[in-house]
Order: C-alpha cells, then sequence, then structure tokens
C-alpha cells in the first residue's frame, strides 16, 4: 500500500526549477532515503512532502492504514535540518519539549495530563534518553539533541517519520546508533520514514530504497549498484562514505 | 526620612510595579527566545509618539499609546512575514517611524514636562485611571499568557513544527502582538519608554542564567522582575533618584554579577 505519492510535482524558486514534473511514491513500511547534492531541492522537497509547502504544480498526497487519504497532521511527524543545534540554546527541558509535541491532541486552553507525560516518557525511552527527561537541552551533545528531536517527533505515535539531515552534524559512531534506532523504528513499529542524508555509507547499511534528486527529477537508484550509477551520474564525489 | 510605607504615593507606586513586574517578563520571556529583544525599543518609541498624539488632542495619552503601539506591532508582524529572512529589518522600520513621529508630535505637546515624565517614567505620579488600567492590563495579558502557555512555547521553540502540529501560528503571533503592544504602553508610563526594553529583557537574561527549565525561567524572570522593581523603587526613595533609572540599573548589576555565577557552572560541568 501507498504511503506517499507525488504526481507531476514541480517547485521553482524565481527562474530556478529544483523540483520539476516529479513523480515519486513511497510504500507502507518503507525506509527510504533521498540523495543529492547540496542545493538540489531536497529540503524542498521535504518541506512539499510535510505540508509546510504547497507544490506549485501536481500533487502531493498522503494515505493512512486503510489506504484513506490522511488528513490527521498528527500521523505525520517532520524532523528539521539540524534541529537539535537550532534550539540548542533554549532554556527548556527534553520533557518540555517532547511534550510540546501533543498540542494538536489536546487543542486550545488546555495543559498536557499525565497521559500525555506517559507518552512524552515513553518517547523519550525509544530513544533511549528517558534519563535525560528533566536536562536542559543546551546540557546534551549534538547527538543527544538530535535523539530529543527524534522523541519529540514520536510523541504522537506517528505512521510516517519525515527527516531532513538527521546526523549532518554527527560523527560516525553517533550516526550509527541514531540509524540504530531508525532501522528499530521502522522494523518494530512499522514505521515509514522518508529520509533526506549525505552519508552514502549509512544510506546503503540501513535503508530499503535510495533515490537521487538530480537536476530537478528524482530517480531511484539500484541500492546495490548506487555507487556506479552516482558515478556515472558524476554526483558520487559529492556525498559522504564513497570509501 | 521616614518609612517607604506612610506614604499612599509610594505604596501605589510599589503595586504598580508589581503588577508591571509580573506583566512584563511574560512577554520579554518570548520576545528574548524569538530573538526579537528589540521589539520593546520599536515599540515604546512608538508608545512616546501615542503618547505626544494623546497630549496633543486630549485623549488619556496610555490610551493613545496603546492604539498606536498596537497598530506598530501589527505592522511589525505583517512586515516580519512578508520578510521572513530579515524579520530585524521590519523592527527597525517601525523604531524609526515611531521615533520620527514622537519627534514631530513632540514638538505640538504644550506641557512639554509632562511628556519628558513618559522618556524616564512616574510610577509615583500614577493617577487612579492609570492604576485601574495598569490593573485590567495586567489581569488580561497574564490571563491570555496563561491560556496560550503551550501554543507560545511551541512557536517559540519551533514556529514550522507548531504549524505542522496544528497550532494557528499567525493567529496567536497577532494576540501575541498586541499583548505586547498594550504591555510596553503601559510599563512605559511607569518605568519609562526608554527603559520598558530593558525590563522586558534583564529579568529573562539574569533567570536564563540560573534556570533549568522554560517554566522555572518564566517564574526566575517575574522574581528577578519583582525585585529589581521593589529594590529599585525603594533605592530611588531613599536616595532620591528616578525609579527608572534604579530598577534597571539593579538589573543590569545582576546579570554582570550572574554571568560568572553561569560561566563557572558550565566550566565545572563540562
Amino acid at each position: 500500500m501507498k504511503k506517499i505519492e507525488v504526481k507531476r510535482v514541480s517547485y521553482c524558486y524565481q527562474s530556478m526549477c529544483v523540483i520539476e514534473q516529479t513523480d515519486f511514491s513511497v510504500n507502507q513500511g518503507d525506509f527510504t532515503a533521498i540523495i543529492g547534492v547540496n542545493g538540489s531541492g531536497k529540503s524542498t522537497l521535504m518541506r512539499l512532502l510535510a505540508g509546510l509547502m504547497q507544490p506549485q504544480t501536481g500533487s502531493v498526497t498522503l494515505f493512512d492504514n486503510d489506504g484513506q487519504v490522511l488528513k490527521n497532521t498528527a500521523k505525520i511527524a517532520y524532523v528539521a535540518q539540524n534541529a537539535g543545534n537550532l534550539h540548542s540554546s533554549f532554556p527548556a527541558t527534553s520533557m518540555e519539549i517532547v511534550l510540546a509535541e501533543c498540542i494538536g491532541e489536546i487543542g486550545w486552553f488546555k495543559r498536557p495530563g499525565k497521559q500525555h507525560r506517559e507518552m512524552a516518557m515513553n518517547a523519550l525511552k525509544q530513544v533511549g534518553m528517558e534519563k535525560y527527561a528533566n536536562t536542559q537541552i543546551s546540557e546534551m551533545s549534538g547527538g543527544q539533541q538530535q535523539r530529543i528531536m527524534l522523541a519529540k517527533a514520536l510523541m504522537n505515535q506517528p505512521e510516517l517519520l519525515l527527516l531532513d539531515e538527521p546526523t549532518s552534524a554527527l560523527d560516525n559512531a553517533f550516526s550509527r546508533k541514531f540509524y540504530d534506532i531508525l532501522k528499530d523504528l521502522n522494523v518494530n513499529q512499522g514505521i515509514t520514514i522518508v529520509l533526506i542524508t549525505h552519508d552514502l555509507a549509512m544510506a546503503r547499511d540501513y535503508v530499503d530504497r535510495i533515490f537521487c534528486l538530480e537536476e530537478a527529477t528524482l530517480i531511484e537508484l539500484d541500492k546495490d549498484q548506487v555507487e556506479e550509477e552516482l558515478r556515472h551520474r558524476h554526483v558520487h564525489r559529492h556525498l559522504q562514505g564513497d570509501n | 526620612m521616614g518609612n517607604i510605607f506612610q506614604y499612599e504615593f509610594m505604596r501605589r507606586a510599589l503595586l504598580v510595579g508589581m503588577l508591571v513586574a509580573v506583566m512584563v517578563p511574560c512577554i520579554g520571556l518570548v520576545i528574548v527566545l524569538k530573538r526579537m529583544s528589540m521589539i520593546g525599543d520599536a515599540l515604546s518609541h512608538t508608545s512616546l509618539a501615542g503618547v505626544a498624539a494623546g497630549l496633543i488632542s486630549g485623549i488619556n495619552p496610555i490610551a493613545s499609546a496603546i492604539i498606536f503601539c498596537t497598530a506598530s506591532a501589527l505592522s511589525i508582524d505583517y512586515l516580519r512575514r512578508k520578510l521572513p529572512d530579515y524579520a530585524e529589518i521590519a523592527i527597525a522600520v517601525i523604531m524609526s517611524l515611531g521615533i520620527g513621529l514622537a519627534g514631530i508630535f513632540s514638538g505640538f505637546v504644550k506641557n512639554a514636562a509632562n511628556f519628558n515624565t513618559f522618556l524616564f517614567g512616574s510610577i509615583v505620579a500614577v493617577t487612579d485611571f492609570e492604576l485601574i488600567l495598569i490593573t485590567v492590563v495586567t489581569i488580561i495579558v497574564v490571563g491570555l499568557f496563561i491560556l496560550l502557555y503551550k501554543e507560545l512555547f511551541y512557536i517559540t521553540f519551533d514556529e514550522s513544527a507548531a504549524k505542522l502540529s496544528g497550532v494557528n501560528v499567525n493567529l496567536v503571533n497577532v494576540i501575541f502582538m498586541i499583548m505586547t503592544a498594550v504591555t510596553v504602553s503601559v510599563a512605559a508610563r511607569t518605568v519609562g519608554a526608554l527603559i520598558v526594553s530593558s525590563l522586558m529583557v534583564l529579568p529573562v537574561a539574569c533567570a536564563m542564567q540560573v534556570a533549568k527549565s522554560y517554566k522555572s525561567t518564566l517564574f526566575t524572570s517575574i522574581g528577578f522582575a519583582l525585585f529589581f522593581t521593589l529594590s529599585g523603587l525603594s533605592l530611588s526613595y531613599y536616595l532620591s533618584v528616578k525609579p527608572g533609572g534604579a530598577i534597571v540599573l539593579i538589573g543590569v548589576a545582576t546579570f554582570v554579577l550572574l554571568l560568572p555565577i553561569k560561566r563557572g557552572i558550565r566550566k565545572a560541568v563540562f
């Protein structure tokens, strides 16, 4: 069953089109990576998928488990590029940050209850950060901050997780730990994951499908032949993990 | 010199100071964390234009300052959305407008001394009407802040994520800008238009040195604002100095004293 369906989508910044007449689909349970050189439009594509931007032409459709068009935004979680670093000086604890995500469920003028705190604690447990519930985010490392952002995304038990370069600020060991958590969420909880990455080695080791955004078009690569295909497309040297 | 509480005007000044000290950090916290600290300056200059317009036309100066400030705050919000990458330009443009209008209008004010009290505040000369106005405004602003606590937290933390979670970001931002405008107008009367943005930023800046969470930063900011205001008023009474200046200087001194403490803690931890 399809989880995301992108049909003939275009998006241009003034005269430069970063996405042009692109078709793309992700099936339920897929763990998908989108790669591409800097400025190729990967983040724009992710924001289009998340509904933060509207395509200038074409359509982006998200489905739930029954194949119905998804209306509940709580089922989609989006983590922006360097989300942890962007808020690293914000004076809030992990619990406060993760709890913020229940806002859509509890509505205006109400306060989070005991069940919301339990949900937040469960989300922190999923990323191994429950011990840091009352720690201020500014006192954490980049890897820990990124895991808090992932816990925040998991707060509402999403069906679809969209991550924009989640490990770009992390070293190799932390990246691998982060990908282990993502793989576990994908395999054991059935969460469909789409992420943008420059890290070809991680993508090759963990994801099911790899797409390359090149010249405003999204092309699916053969995962086993990914390096050859990228070398052929002259993209390889711009990505990490090619040694 | 007698006890500070023996005079009606001082008891009233302390009450007004406490109301402002509870209200201003609620706004200041969001403004500082949104990195829009200069908005207090922009609005307080606009409030001066409103005060001058009020004095010329015979309308209560605080009421006219509220009208001018609200229009300016909404204009900043509109320009900020039009220029998302250069939000500070919106603040600079409105601040220039405020200074320009205040400069021209002040030339037409007959009682210049009355206008000058708004520059550095006149907390000890608050009238009955102004006391009622400040009380009502404090109840409304603090009440709205409590009701919109989680929405303001999320928008301040990450506006895009808040939007994705279903928060009506534009509506909350407009409500918050009106709350800011009203707060600046009222606080300008008490501590002075030139000092109001300091009172908005300093308690929050001090609280951020010691607090461990968003909630504790809020309560600590209110605690610092109460301390600055009450000690500043006492100092002004016993040393015969301007209360607005005394309040802000105590705030600056506290911040300077707290800075090495935070550095020390960080050094010890990391």
